[in-house]
């Protein structure tokens, strides 16, 4: 084996500072203010010893909780009545309880393996390595280790849009925000404010559900549809939307999805054939498909790529869409 | 395998954590075992141990935390716990985590062995009490509707058999192929089949919505796709005869610079407009991409592909198409 010196960690290794931190908190039974903290972990203890500022101390203090809560580690603050405005009296904690898994829990390596291949789905997406990190915690449960034989499934999400990280973390931290949105049937986007509580993947297309501050009342947005940075506010956050809210906000949209229903013709044999999964079940040329959907111009997008392989039935304002794209790309290529 | 020395403290830190909880429930194993188990290497778990072990925290005395045998992790590789305090096991998963493993296991369900099974409604339920806050998922993934094939490709593969379809391919010329499947794939809504193609004799991507009627024979797959190991993703991949195509896209079309592993070129930052190359094979199908986008896509040059567009818009609206400009 190589000499274990070549291993030896820097003391001011700043994932050991987070390690120490987190083993103080939970340790303490009364919690830890500040003060004990900076005289009880070593990096803290050597900074104020070679004359670091205090204020350069605190932020690398604030940073530090900052990692913790952002590892999903509950840091509860306690603040006596005796504090004044200066934090001084503020103790900190961490519950065991609620920081690791109950020692019931415990995972097969056929588990394992479903939970590996879950998180593979975002590789190269927006949250790989929230998935990544949240894999090693549940490996840590194993009985033993997956054989690396796959199941020869490699499912991928698509998440191109720029607005999903941040409106990730709003939603996990319920921060308001705001973004400039564009609707198809308008040229100018608008600017929304929303509290945002879900991320939802429907109809293969990325929405936030949420609720709309302005039009105080729950909307959905789609992410293709932000055309600028989703700014995430740093102050003003808002109660956790409770699951029966949701539930009922996306039945409104499933009752909307279920009651938009197209009609087209569809050619046999054609790649709008295929695409929509027809099968041939008698002998005419041109076979009727019901589609619902959730937005006619999304559904126009779609229809655009079968040029001449249908006809739309109904709705009018569908055939529309679809006519009023062809005009777009056919001016903007003269 | 992720690389240690690309890892941030942060990435570490995170590491370290489940790592006490792992230790804690295997107080004997060896650094191979613990290395394979979390897919890291050897060097990493050492050193990650050497950070455990001069963890400590200071009031009158240091107090250290975790301790093992030294000697016999460095003589015979084997991690022998002598100290473990603190904290007993791996930590609950962070809101962001169990979502994004929740909406990887929704994904997952769409696969015809899992969807009646209860494997993954039981791992959900383990995510949903491993989480340190509670209160409804951040990410919610409904998938999409299956495609037919997708079930009869999926038994296939379970038998090591061989599959007939129709297909129609990116010419629109349909035909009657054998397929040796190998491994199924989705990037979104988009199921691909990754298999060895008897007709062309090397591995193929099939997208299942230009596929019809997969049937299973009864015949197992040959030798060659047996060989075959590694499957890179389905992702595009550009040949020499390939056309070089500048687009400009409104952020409402972003998703075509992903399908097509663009190269972004500019991009203004004040209508967000992206300008970006992209690699096409059979320059008539660039018709249906940019027209997908209803103008929120548009090919800048050459001119030849301008046109193809042009064409396509031009004849879907029952116009005349133009012919193609003089070559440049």
């Amino acid at each position: 084996m190589t000499d274990s010196q070549d291993y030896e960690i820097d003391a001011s290794d700043p994932s050991e500072r987070l390690l120490n931190l987190t083993l103080a908190l939970i340790s303490t039974s009364v919690g830890m203010t500040k003060a004990e903290l900076f005289s009880a972990i070593r990096d803290y203890r050597n900074d104020l010893e070679n004359g670091i500022s205090v204020d350069s101390l605190n932020r690398k203090f604030e940073r530090d909780k900052e990692a913790l809560l952002k590892s999903g580690v509950q840091l509860k603050t306690r603040i006596l009545d005796s504090d004044m405005d200066d934090n001084q009296e503020t103790r900190y904690i961490i519950d065991p309880s609620g920081f690791q898994w109950p020692p019931k829990v415990k995972l097969s390596a056929k588990q394992l393996q479903l939970l590996q291949l879950a998180s593979s789905v975002w590789r190269q997406a927006s949250l790989s390595s929230d998935a990544a990190r949240g894999l090693d915690r549940l490996r840590a449960l194993g009985t033993s280790t997956p054989s690396s034989d796959i199941i020869a499934f490699a499912p991928r999400i698509k998440t191109q849009s720029r607005a999903f990280a941040p409106l990730t973390t709003a939603v996990t931290e319920h921060r308001q925000v705001t973004f400039s949105y564009r609707r198809p049937d308008q040229d100018e986007a608008e600017t929304r404010t929303l509290q945002p509580w879900r991320i939802s993947h429907i109809e293969d297309q990325w929405l936030v559900q949420g609720f709309d501050v302005a039009r105080g009342e729950a909307r959905n947005f789609l992410l293709k549809r932000i055309v600028s940075e989703v700014k995430v506010s740093k102050d003003i956050v808002f109660d956790s939307p409770t699951q029966k809210q949701i539930d009922e906000h996306q039945d409104e949209l499933d009752a909307h999805i279920a009651n938009n229903i197209a009609i087209l013709n569809v050619k046999k044999g054609s790649s709008a054939w295929f695409h929509y999964d027809m099968s041939a079940i008698d002998e005419t040329d041109v076979q009727q498909l019901k589609i619902q959907y959730m937005d006619l111009a999304l559904l126009a997008d779609d229809l655009r790529d079968y040029a001449g392989d249908f006809e739309v039935i109904e709705p009018k304002q569908l055939d529309e869409a679809v006519r009023q794209g062809y005009e777009k790309v056919a001016v903007a290529h003269a | 395998m992720p690389d240690s020395r690309r890892m941030n403290a942060f990435d570490r830190y995170n590491f370290l954590l489940p790592l006490i909880g792992y230790l804690m429930r295997n107080p004997e194993t060896t650094l191979s075992a613990v290395a394979s188990h979390f897919g890291v290497d050897e060097v990493f778990v050492r050193e990650a141990l050497t950070t455990l072990m001069s963890t400590a925290t200071y009031k009158d005395f240091d107090r250290t935390y975790y301790m093992f045998d030294v000697e016999k992790l460095d003589d015979e590789g084997i991690i022998s716990v002598w100290q473990g305090d603190v904290i007993e096991d791996a930590p609950r998963l962070s809101a962001r985590q169990a979502s994004a493993l929740a909406a990887g296991l929704s994904i997952m369900s769409t696969l015809p062995e899992f969807s009646s099974e209860h494997e993954i409604a039981e791992l959900l339920e383990i995510l949903s009490e491993g989480t340190t806050e509670s209160g409804p998922a951040a990410i919610h993934y409904r998938p999409g509707p299956i495609d037919s094939d997708v079930a009869v490709i999926r038994k296939a593969m379970l038998n090591n058999h061989r599959i007939e379809c129709v297909y129609r391919n990116i010419r629109g010329e349909t035909s009657t192929r054998q397929i040796d499947p190998l491994r199924l794939d989705t990037r979104g809504n988009i199921w691909f089949l990754r298999g060895y193609c008897l007709i062309h004799k090397e591995l193929r991507n099939f997208r299942l919505d230009h596929m019809g009627s997969a049937v299973e024979l009864e015949v197992e797959i040959c030798d060659e796709a047996k060989k075959i190991q590694d499957i890179d993703d389905a992702e595009y991949q550009s040949s020499e005869t390939d056309i070089t195509v500048t687009v400009e896209v409104d952020p409402e079309a972003y998703s075509m610079l992903g399908d097509f592993s663009a190269q972004i070129i500019k991009e203004d930052r004040k209508s967000n407009v992206i300008t970006a190359s992209i690699k096409i094979g059979y320059l008539p199908y660039l018709g249906k991409v940019i027209a997908h986008y209803g103008g929120a896509a548009r090919v800048l040059e050459p001119a030849s592909a301008r046109q193809v567009v042009r064409n396509y818009a031009l004849t879907a609206l029952g116009l005349e198409p133009e012919g193609l400009p003089e070559q440049d």
